[in-house]
């Protein structure tokens, strides 16, 4: 996954290539478990195993810092984000927002290919959910709302989105803390239904049923006060 | 004795970069750094008296936001300033927007939403509306959410952007819909202000 974001493509010299690899091996490790919430990076550690100087590596620690997988501080080592259940409701429920939202616009409007995308998605979901394959079933999940998204065609809806989601998703996994993925299956694939079948407030109040519990957390215990 | 602080300090670099980013994006906001001028990063470091790291990442945060272009071919450039990508920032706050309001007007108490009911009446154009001590931020931080904040402020550049380069762009703040407003503001009808918020988002995006 990229690290920035331009319409065009980021630039391919060699440094930014070393700081993407970076990025991405670091990501990777974080997402998949390896490196652990709230684990000490030691430098030196991670210049042998990422094979390059430390320039590149502390770049890329602070691109991932601004996404809120690492934290830095002076005089300290980085660390990896820990599991902050606050941070990651209030993240879901801003993408709760926009995804209503792209639920109420494309409903009824979808092409004949997003309606075929979309058909081949909410089978897969399916299938992944019959078959207990979780892996499967967030990765379906994903493609859901890519598809979605997708048919609105606001770039930087995507983008934003996107940016959310390296938090979050790193806790979707099975077996992380967060939610098990086996029980969103449901749910989207009743927003699916009623996206595919025209029906805007069914689909609406069916993504609304998907965040309930999200919303129902915001507000009682993870609102900040207002002064 | 000296006070032992309890958070950590804050990495000295990312300060820096927060200060080069503001500089950026008010020179973007304003048009005094122009679409599609070509920015380079040994230029803002020397205009900051900075090293390159911290301009760098400064470039790249507002590239990661759109306001910056980084492509091989073309160099580091300020963003084009269009109407497509302004719709799409236009669309992008509608939710939060409306969202917002809704959960502070149905939620807040009846002091909150008097207060707020006064700041919809001292609006009087789009611009205040939009900008950084208007009503529309005001609510997007009355929701307690950072992250929603974060989004705000990430996209309203672009929306602001424009207003300021182009002023024939900027819509019109109906004073019905805004009396419409206040009064559901005001009796805590937090469904109702939200969904005028989000016409007038949707007119806004739709150039109506």
């Amino acid at each position: 996954m990229p690290f920035h974001y331009s319409v065009g493509a980021p630039s391919v010299d060699e440094t930014s290539s070393l700081r993407q690899y970076a990025f991405d091996m670091l990501y990777r490790a974080i997402y998949d478990g390896t490196l652990l919430p709230d684990e000490e990076l030691s430098e030196q550690e991670l210049v042998t195993w990422l094979q390059m100087s430390r320039q590149p590596i502390r770049y890329a620690l602070l691109h991932l810092e601004d996404l809120g997988l690492v934290v830095l501080s002076t005089g300290r080592s980085p660390r990896i984000a820990p599991y902050d259940p606050a941070r990651i409701n209030r993240t879901i429920h801003v993408t709760a927002m926009i995804h209503t939202y792209v639920v109420d616009r494309i409903t009824g409007t979808l092409t004949a290919h997003q309606r075929a995308e979309l058909d081949a998605v909410t089978a897969s979901i399916r299938d992944a959910d019959a078959a207990e394959d979780w892996t499967a079933l967030a990765e379906g999940i994903y493609r859901f709302w890519k598809v979605l998204t997708g048919a609105l065609g606001n770039e930087l809806l995507i983008v934003n989105l996107d940016r959310m989601s390296y938090e979050v998703s790193r806790f979707l996994r099975p077996g992380a803390s967060l939610v098990e993925p086996r029980s969103l299956a449901a749910p989207t694939l009743a927003i699916g239904d009623a996206v595919a079948t025209g029906d805007r407030a069914c689909a609406v109040a069916a993504t609304r049923a998907l965040y309930a519990v999200t919303e129902e957390n915001f507000l009682t215990r993870f609102r900040e006060e207002s002064p | 004795m000296v006070p032992i602080p309890t958070q950590p300090a804050p990495h000295r670099r990312t300060l820096l970069t927060d200060v080069i980013y503001q500089d950026l994006l008010r020179g973007i906001v304003s048009g005094s750094l122009e679409p599609d001028q070509v920015i380079t990063e040994a230029g803002v470091a020397a205009h900051a008296g900075s090293s390159r790291a911290p301009a760098r990442l400064a470039i790249d945060r507002l590239a990661t936001i759109g306001l910056i272009e980084i492509e091989p071919s073309r160099g580091t450039r300020i963003a084009p300033l269009t109407t497509a990508r302004y719709r799409e920032a236009v669309e992008l706050l509608l939710p939060v927007v409306a969202e917002s309001t809704r959960i502070v007007v149905t939620t807040g108490t009846d002091k909150a939403r008097k207060r707020l009911a006064r700041r919809i009446e001292h609006t009087a154009a789009a611009a205040e509306a939009i900008a950084a001590s208007g009503v529309l931020e005001h609510t997007v931080e009355s929701l307690g959410n950072p992250r929603a904040l974060r989004l705000w402020n990430d996209v309203v550049p672009h929306v602001r952007r424009m207003w300021t380069i182009r002023p024939d762009s900027v819509p019109e703040w109906p004073p019905g819909m805004a009396i419409t407003l206040t009064d559901a503001v005001a009796g805590g009808s937090g469904e109702v202000a939200a969904a005028v918020l989000a016409d007038w988002f949707a007119d806004v995006r739709d150039g109506v």
